[in-house]
């Protein structure tokens, strides 16, 4: 599931490079992938920019907090629901 | 057996000290329901969890509003073992897998955006000249920041379609496995990685926008 690279050439393009610094994360990439990666890494500064934002988000979305609340007006509602249902 | 656990108790009592009442309070809720308190200790906490996964106030309410009352219909089945807050949390995330799948089997949501052409790479498979990657022209990295990137990111949610969205929040705020989340919304595991790799697309482009536009 892993390789999207079916091809077995060393270089790699931008796109298969960026799916890969996406998979990473996720799973155990083969060895083969990352050097493929890596490789691409070295020679490409956008796909570096690219690798490194993404680390980046992964890591702002694990503990994503809102200062979202309800307003007053549902909370009673709310309260009405329950205190209904209790009855 | 029983002098070493009196002994281990004294000890932790003596280092917790201060912290026994709290510990105590703790206990003693840790058993009871009391859905009268319900809007008033855990509305706010329970809508934003909801929100930043659905993204939209008003499925978020009804959301809230289902919790409580399957909560309040299912009363019998809260055994104690865990705090109140945690079983309405279970709750509140059954509800919004419910709402994943659901929306998983409405077929107009279920056209990817496949067949259309790429908007970030060319045949050849590099950048597009105009989707480059810049880097961020701020720090989004410290705690003062974070808030203005999750609102921004909150905008950025938005561009997803709704089978993006509901991936998006499965993986990266519940944390399911891939072959699970395959498995409800229904897609096969390279379709996964293609949803994927352009969700990371969109919203890194998004972010960068976004930042710029400031």
């Amino acid at each position: 599931m892993a390789n999207n690279t079916n091809t077995k050439k060393l270089m790699i393009t931008c796109k298969e490079a960026t799916m890969l610094s996406v998979q990473k994360a996720e799973i155990t990439l083969s060895f083969s992938d990352r050097m493929r990666l890596f490789i691409h890494l070295l020679v490409c500064q956008y796909c570096r920019l690219f690798n490194k934002q993404n680390k980046m988000i992964d890591r702002l979305l694990s503990n994503w907090k809102t200062d979202k609340k309800l307003s007053d007006f549902d909370k009673n509602h709310l309260q009405n629901i329950i205190e209904k249902e209790l009855k | 057996m029983q002098i070493r656990f009196l002994h281990f108790n004294i000890v932790h009592n003596y280092f917790t000290f201060g912290k026994k009442k709290e510990i105590q309070k703790e206990l003693d809720h840790i058993h009871s329901l009391n859905p009268n308190f319900w809007v008033a200790n855990y509305s706010d906490e329970l809508f934003g969890f909801a929100f930043i996964r659905v993204n939209d106030e008003e499925t978020a309410r009804d959301l809230i509003q289902d919790t409580f009352l399957s909560a309040l219909r299912n009363q019998e089945s809260f055994k104690g073992e865990i705090s109140e807050k945690n079983w309405l949390y279970l709750i509140l995330k059954n509800k919004v897998i419910d709402h994943y799948r659901k929306n998983a089997k409405t077929p107009l949501k279920r056209i990817y955006d496949q067949q259309s052409e790429d908007e970030f790479f060319d045949e050849s498979g590099h950048w597009k000249k105009e989707s480059l990657p810049n880097p961020f022209n701020q720090a989004v990295n410290n705690q003062q920041h974070s808030f203005e990137f999750y609102e921004i990111l909150e905008k950025c949610k938005r561009k997803l379609s709704e089978l993006q969205l509901n991936l998006f929040s499965m993986k990266f705020l519940d944390e399911i496995e891939s072959e699970e989340i395959c498995k409800e919304l229904d897609i096969s595991s390279s379709n996964y990685w293609v949803l994927i790799h352009r969700i990371k697309l969109k919203i890194r482009k998004c972010i960068e926008k976004l930042l710029y536009g400031k």
